[in-house]
């Protein structure tokens, strides 16, 4: 256990008799938690802040449930990364990705991206926009594969990890996460014609 | 299932690998602190709340405890109607006093 959950577990009792200086501090402890989650599943112009807000209102709503069997930062995970697929499931889903659905930002990164594939040495940049680039792409994928790869390619969970999370077997989630990525390949390769007539 | 094809399944590649990484870089670069108030504007939606599920539990107790006690007002009616409309119909066994109390002195010792 280290230090952060300690903090975490001594503050959520005195939150649970209703004491507010003792949310603020659990806040200020799960803080970097939840916003780490928050932005790697952030749907289109939702603002982050006002998400992690929800996330830790729902929290100390929810606490009462939190028996302890399970470290405090593995509920409030399961809890963030729920909230956020919910939002992200209300985003009406795209059928197909075009070119001119992505801003003039988007498509420079894209290009850089793809030059850098064909092995020109371009160095990409502009990865402040990637977030919503990333977005339109998934958006294009069915809701698991979705939740699959934003916790695979861009949290950083191993596979044993998100299978636990998704009462998944690890194969399940390899292939999903094989299956997501041949469609990116194939969204992004549909792109790439576009890209260049913009050139 | 080999290594190598536990390899290619893992591990994305191509753009998507590439877009995914520039995304971990920027969003790993971002300032990870707590903005300036947003824990006390956390708290203080979260006391808000909790502030209207008590109000909405107090509510709820006593719109029951109104219809309860309007439950009673109604049984005792129904129950103490027949006892008056029984009075009412024996009132013609009831003898009329004619005299009045002055003029009964003559009964007192």
């Amino acid at each position: 256990m280290d230090s952060s959950e300690d903090k975490a577990a001594e503050w959520w009792p005195r939150v649970l008799r209703g004491d507010t200086g003792a949310a603020e501090r659990l806040v200020e402890i799960l803080h970097p938690l939840v916003i780490r989650i928050v932005r790697n599943h952030l749907p289109r112009a939702v603002d982050e802040e006002d998400l992690a807000q929800e996330v830790f209102l729902k929290l100390f709503a929810k606490l009462e449930t939190f028996r302890g069997e399970q470290p405090l930062e593995h509920w409030v995970a399961r809890i963030t990364r729920n909230l956020c697929f919910d939002h992200l499931r209300k985003q009406r889903r795209r059928k197909e990705l075009r070119s001119a659905d992505l801003t003039a930002e988007e498509e420079r990164v894209l290009e850089s991206i793809l030059a850098e594939e064909q092995g020109n040495r371009m160095r990409p940049d502009g990865g402040e926009f990637c977030g919503e680039l990333i977005g339109k792409l998934l958006s294009t994928l069915r809701p698991e594969e979705e939740r699959v790869l934003r916790m695979l390619d861009l949290e950083g969970i191993p596979v044993k990890e998100i299978a636990v999370v998704l009462h998944w077997g690890e194969s399940r989630v390899k292939v999903t996460a094989f299956r997501a990525r041949r469609k990116l390949q194939e969204v992004l390769r549909g792109l790439e014609p576009g890209l260049t007539e913009n050139r | 299932m080999n290594r190598t094809t536990g390899k290619i399944l893992e591990e994305a590649s191509g753009a998507w690998r590439r877009l995914a990484e520039l995304y971990q870089l920027e969003t790993r670069g971002r300032e990870a602190g707590v903005p300036p108030g947003f824990a006390t504007r956390v708290a203080a939606r979260w006391r808000e709340c909790r502030a209207r599920e008590i109000l909405a539990v107090w509510e709820r107790i006593s719109l029951r405890a109104a219809f309860a006690s309007s439950a009673v007002v109604v049984v005792v009616v129904a129950f103490s109607l027949p006892r008056e409309q029984a009075l009412a119909a024996d009132e013609h066994l009831i003898p009329v006093m004619e005299a009045g109390p002055e003029e009964m002195e003559w009964l007192l010792p």
